[in-house]
């Protein structure tokens, strides 16, 4: 059990840049997952720390020490891979023994640990079976348990969780999270799925084109979100982005066509004036936080509904403002027509200002 | 839910008349166009098979007889002949002799140049290629080189033995002994690229993250070769010694280059070939041949099994 620190982390493969000057902390016995696109860096960060990759600049340290020197096996992590890498010929109970074999222990030990480990992860029934003789999920397992059944220093886990299945996914999650409970160590978790680190994470850290962009509590990230690209890329419906300007006399959010004014709450007004540009704003709405009705109200948009999605708990619908799309979760009791007309209210006090030059955010 | 979302569709576009003829099927067609070279087969490997089958039961001299058809019928005395004759039991072992250490040197250099060549260096691609000019060479020829190499007064090899690092010369293809270790030689120069090669594209496909995962589970060289490497070459390089074991047994044209089938080096097919044109005793030839194929038959089956063992080991 350690902490992880990443301090300035580059690495090039050739041309490309995978990682870029990354600085990341993970205290001992904390659960971090890195989350991003394909092609973020997130699998190459975690082959650094693991030593399957060296750094063509910055440090890897455990507990304050550096460890480029040292060796994958002496770093003494756990790595889960993504296509699991078990060791084809080899029974389940074989694979799970494999690093203990490696270590010199006696044959009543190693089974004890095997059987301590898989009773663990509900697989003890599978022991005898082969790789190929497993479901996705058993195998997924087993490459777990051949994590576990040592007590390293830290987990690495590559995106264990992206060749299940969804319904089997939801329920990984959870156990994953049981998991780390149990064991009471470090967690270093890749994946490309939001949900994923907003269910399990300790802290997330967002990274994309191998630039960390944000690093922070599941609650942070999505209430928060440091600029555009973060604040797109969590949640399950994508955020909506509506082009605006500030107008400082009014203290009013005009959209860019000139299609509605709303009033700005004073956390927004603040944050607009910190702009160098007030003219050029976006402003970020949750779907969740557009409230759609039937009825004109006060103070609310003109829309068109334009694709409704029913989807069975809640529905989404695009409703078009002006030339604008706006997405819209509602309960699944409120149904609407394709072309129907609604009124739609933003939650300004839940909203997010961005400067669309420097995409950072300004709330 | 209607079943008539699923009524099949009954109507299909007329077949143009045109060209077609209707007794010509697809199947009579195929057959047709496969017919000469089945024909061919039929005659150069299947008709020579059972014809010779059929006169190892016979005592039928190819010199003497006038023709076959008045070949005598003997039953199994050729095959009771050959299996109870001393000398041919000799031949078994010196095919043994030969066999047995050319596959396993074969094999333990084919391998071991694999496991080197199995990473990136400069130069691999032409090294590669250059190691395997051996195994394109035509065995003829490549016997006729080695003969002259060979040669006790002349060649180069006694040349640097005696002139160059003055032991006393060897006389490699007259001598028992040493013939058979030129055959050895020979036969391990020319074929131990095949079992590299066969090596090297086992080894590139073992995946390279079970490598890594045995790394950060701490596993020591020798135990990444034992438990990774090894498994999912084996079924490969098995394969491979069975195409080096098959044709080492019926190697012919080495040993009649090297020694004309001297001594030491009178291998199973010389012996047979001895038999049947230097003895042209027709009957008795056919039926060494025919003891062979069964030794080989039932060789190549065990290993065949050994094969589908650790194929099923997989599933």
């Amino acid at each position: 059990m350690s902490s992880i620190t990443l301090q300035n982390l580059t690495k090039r493969f050739g041309a490309t840049v995978a990682v870029n000057d990354l600085s990341l902390h993970i205290d001992d016995r904390e659960f971090v997952v890195v989350v991003g696109p394909t092609g973020a860096g997130k699998t190459t960060t975690l082959r650094c720390v693991a030593g399957l990759e060296k750094p063509d600049d910055g440090m890897v340290l455990f507990d304050g020490q550096d460890v480029r020197s040292v060796s994958p096996a002496e770093r003494d992590v756990a790595f889960v891979f993504q296509n699991y890498a078990l060791y084809p010929r080899k029974t389940a109970f074989e694979n799970i023994a494999f690093p203990l074999q490696a270590r010199n222990l006696s044959a009543a030990e190693i089974k004890a640990e095997v059987e301590r480990t898989a009773r663990m992860l509900r697989i003890h029934h599978l022991l005898d079976r082969r790789p190929a003789q497993l479901s996705g999920g058993e195998q997924q397992r087993v490459a777990l348990g051949r994590a576990m059944v040592r007590r390293p220093r830290a987990f690495l886990m590559d995106e264990p969780l992206t060749n299940l299945d969804f319904q089997l996914r939801a329920q990984m999650r959870s156990e994953l999270k049981r998991i780390q409970r149990e064991l009471d160590n470090t967690f270093f978790y890749v994946t490309n799925d939001q949900v994923e680190a907003l269910s399990m994470g300790d802290r997330i850290a967002v990274l994309n084109a191998g630039t960390l962009h944000q690093v922070g509590t599941p609650q942070e990230i999505y209430e928060h979100p440091a600029d555009l690209f973060v604040a797109a890329f969590i949640g399950s419906i994508r955020m909506n982005f509506l082009r605006c300007a500030f107008i400082a006399d009014t203290g009013a959010l005009v959209s860019a066509d000139g299609g509605w004014s709303l009033p700005a709450p004073p956390r927004l007004r603040e944050g607009a004036q910190k702009s160098k540009d007030p003219g050029q704003l976006i402003l970020g709405v949750r779907p969740e936080d557009v409230l759609l009705s039937t009825e004109a109200g006060n103070g609310a948009l003109e829309g068109q509904v334009y694709v409704a999605e029913p989807l069975g708990n809640h529905n989404v619908y695009n409703v078009r403002i002006g030339p604008a799309l706006v997405r819209v979760k509602t309960p699944a009791t409120f149904m609407l027509d394709a072309e129907a007309r609604v009124s739609v209210q933003f939650n300004m006090a839940r909203a997010h200002l961005f400067d669309s030059a420097t995409e950072q955010a300004l709330t | 839910m209607t079943t008539q979302s699923i009524t099949p569709e009954t109507t299909r576009p007329a077949a143009k008349p045109g060209l077609r003829l209707r007794w010509l099927s697809d199947r009579l067609l195929a057959g047709t166009f496969l017919a000469p070279t089945l024909l061919l087969l039929l005659f150069i490997t299947i008709f020579p098979l059972i014809w010779s089958l059929y006169l190892s039961f016979t005592s039928y001299n190819v010199n003497s007889d006038p023709s076959w058809l008045e070949a005598k019928w003997v039953g199994v005395d050729n095959y009771v002949y050959m299996l109870t004759t001393p000398r041919v039991w000799e031949r078994f072992i010196e095919s043994a002799t030969f066999v047995v250490p050319t596959v396993t040197l074969e094999f333990l250099l084919g391998f071991g140049i694999a496991l080197l060549f199995n990473r990136e260096f400069k130069g691999r691609g032409l090294i590669t290629t250059v190691i395997l000019i051996p195994m394109m060479v035509a065995p003829l020829v490549a016997g006729l080189f080695w003969r002259f190499m060979f040669q006790a007064d002349i060649g180069i090899v006694n040349y640097l033995i005696h002139d160059v690092l003055g032991f006393q010369p060897v006389f490699w293809l007259t001598d028992r002994t040493s013939a058979m270790i030129s055959l050895i030689i020979v036969d391990t120069w020319q074929w131990t690229p095949f079992i590299f090669l066969i090596s090297l594209a086992g080894l590139t496909a073992v995946p390279k993250y079970l490598y890594e995962a045995a790394d950060v589970d701490r596993a020591s060289t020798w135990f990444k070769f034992r438990h990774i490497t090894l498994p999912l070459v084996w079924p490969l390089l098995l394969i491979g010694i069975i195409f080096r074991l098959m044709d080492a047994y019926k190697l012919f044209e080495l040993a009649w280059v090297l020694t004309s089938g001297g001594p030491g080096t009178r291998v199973l097919p010389v012996h047979l070939y001895k038999i049947a044109f230097g003895d042209f005793a027709t009957g008795r030839a056919s039926a060494l041949g025919y003891i062979m194929l069964v030794v080989i038959i039932a060789l190549a089956n065990l290993l065949v099994r050994a094969i589908n063992r650790s194929r099923a080991a997989e599933v």
